[in-house]
């Protein structure tokens, strides 16, 4: 494409930008700034969303980047199996995830019954909430974090265990620094799905109230300009982990 | 001269059985196709394959310097970084790395990055990354396929005497006919087999 032409092309991206750009403009013009404020609800919810929701972070590193990783490494004829048990919660409404969970850890459920005697109670619970943002955030996470681990060359690998390295010790200072771009983008959007979660959370954990159920129960009692301030801070807190790996990601890998 | 003797049947990728000296610094000659990376890299111990030497050890065990055509330097550790990747303890690593890159007239480039250095530089860090290891078998792919003229006449002329004289026996796959030139063995591998050694 000449330049002219290129310059010109940016008129086709102009709908599009509009659109995707308009409702957070409006929201900007209908926040009243004058009478921002939180009441002790809304506090909480944020509390829970990112006290929790860190703890969920940890449980979908722990678990998915291995398993991300022996998707990426492995070949084997089933291998369609996994992909489809990544892909089966990750196409599946949110809604749908919290009544299948609510099928094994609720009350009555084959895991939750006897979990429940042991002290562990997985519906309306702080283990539930955990619970439900884990399943929601772990199969963006497995997918991106997939992507990342294929990125490097296993050339790099290879020539590691060449120099007296063994497996582990390979995955820590050659793998994980390798993929840490890609790393950081997955944990960026699990975390991003992880606070946004509001379909299972209503089947599994309703209580304690995250941001976003919270912001459904103002919306139901109050109304739409009551449920303003908490949708800002609910952005505050959303993005700035994404942007800051974004950004870090990109120094390290210009360094 | 120190000689090693190399037997070796190959599975996969391909099927091959090969058996060469390696005295000073060999050459291995071949086309596209033939196995030339296919050999280092089964005594290097990354492919299914047995034989003499190194057989039955994996590969983070074998006294071996493999020092593939690409991806030379892991890119996100400088140049002494490298280096210190391949010791065994964690003793004065940077004091360590520098004197090894010393050896080779690389030691003011220790804290750059791989993307910060030329081919050829690149290459003579990878070989002091090497010798952390203190091999008994250099292996070489393509030495001299991604340097520019000076830095290959470097190689050929500056690190393939000097690892010549550290006594090391060093195994060269290679298209470069130049190579041949100061090499004390040439092998040629022909349709999959070993025509003269």
């Amino acid at each position: 494409m000449s330049g002219s032409r290129a310059n010109a092309a940016w008129v086709l991206a102009v709908p599009a930008v509009l659109f995707l750009i308009a409702p957070f403009v409006a929201l900007i013009f209908a926040t009243p700034w004058q009478h921002f404020s939180l009441d002790g609800g809304d506090w909480s919810a944020i509390g829970v969303s990112l006290g929790y929701g860190a703890c969920a972070m940890l449980l979908v590193v722990v678990l998915g980047t291995p398993f991300a990783w022996w998707l990426a490494r492995t070949r084997f004829p089933a291998r369609w199996v996994a992909d489809a048990i990544v892909l089966l919660p990750l196409l599946s409404p949110p809604l749908a995830l919290g009544i299948v969970l609510e099928t094994l850890y609720g009350p009555y459920g084959a895991a939750g019954e006897p979990l429940a005697r042991l002290g562990l109670l997985l519906t309306n619970s702080a283990p539930a909430f955990v619970l439900a943002l884990t399943y929601g955030a772990l199969p963006f996470y497995v997918v991106l974090a997939r992507a990342a681990f294929e990125g490097v060359t296993p050339e790099y690998e290879a020539l590691a265990r060449t120099l007296g390295k063994s497996q582990p010790t390979i995955f820590f200072t050659v793998t994980i620094p390798l993929a840490r771009v890609g790393l950081g983008a997955a944990l960026a959007i699990a975390w991003v799905r992880a606070l946004g979660e509001f379909g299972i959370c209503l089947i599994v954990a309703y209580f304690p109230m995250g941001i976003p159920v919270r912001l459904w129960v103002n919306l139901q009692d109050v109304g739409l300009g009551a449920v303003f301030p908490l949708l800002w801070v609910f952005y505050l807190v959303a993005l700035p982990l994404p942007l800051w790996l974004g950004l870090r990601a990109q120094r390290r890998s210009v360094a | 001269m120190k000689t090693l003797h190399v037997a070796y049947r190959i599975f996969e990728p391909i099927q091959l059985e090969v058996e060469f000296d390696v005295t000073g610094v060999t050459v291995l000659l071949g086309g596209n196709g033939e196995g030339k990376s296919t050999i280092l890299r089964a005594l290097a111990g990354l492919l299914d394959a047995e034989g003499t030497p190194f057989s039955g050890l994996p590969p983070q065990r074998r006294p071996i310097a493999y020092l593939p055509q690409e991806h030379l330097l892991f890119p996100h550790l400088r140049a002494w970084e490298n280096v210190a990747f391949a010791f065994d303890d964690r003793v004065r690593r940077r004091e360590r790395a520098y004197e090894l890159l010393g050896r080779f007239a690389v030691e003011g480039l220790a804290e750059r990055f791989p993307h910060q250095l030329s081919g050829g530089e690149r290459q003579r860090v990878a070989i002091a990354r090497a010798f952390a290891r203190k091999p008994q078998l250099v292996l070489f792919d393509e030495p001299t396929s991604a340097l520019d003229s000076s830095a290959r006449e470097a190689f050929i002329t500056g690190a393939l005497p000097a690892l010549r004289d550290e006594g090391i026996p060093t195994l060269a796959a290679t298209h470069d006919p130049a190579l041949v030139e100061v090499a004390d063995r040439t092998v040629l591998l022909r349709n999959r087999r070993i025509v003269i050694s």
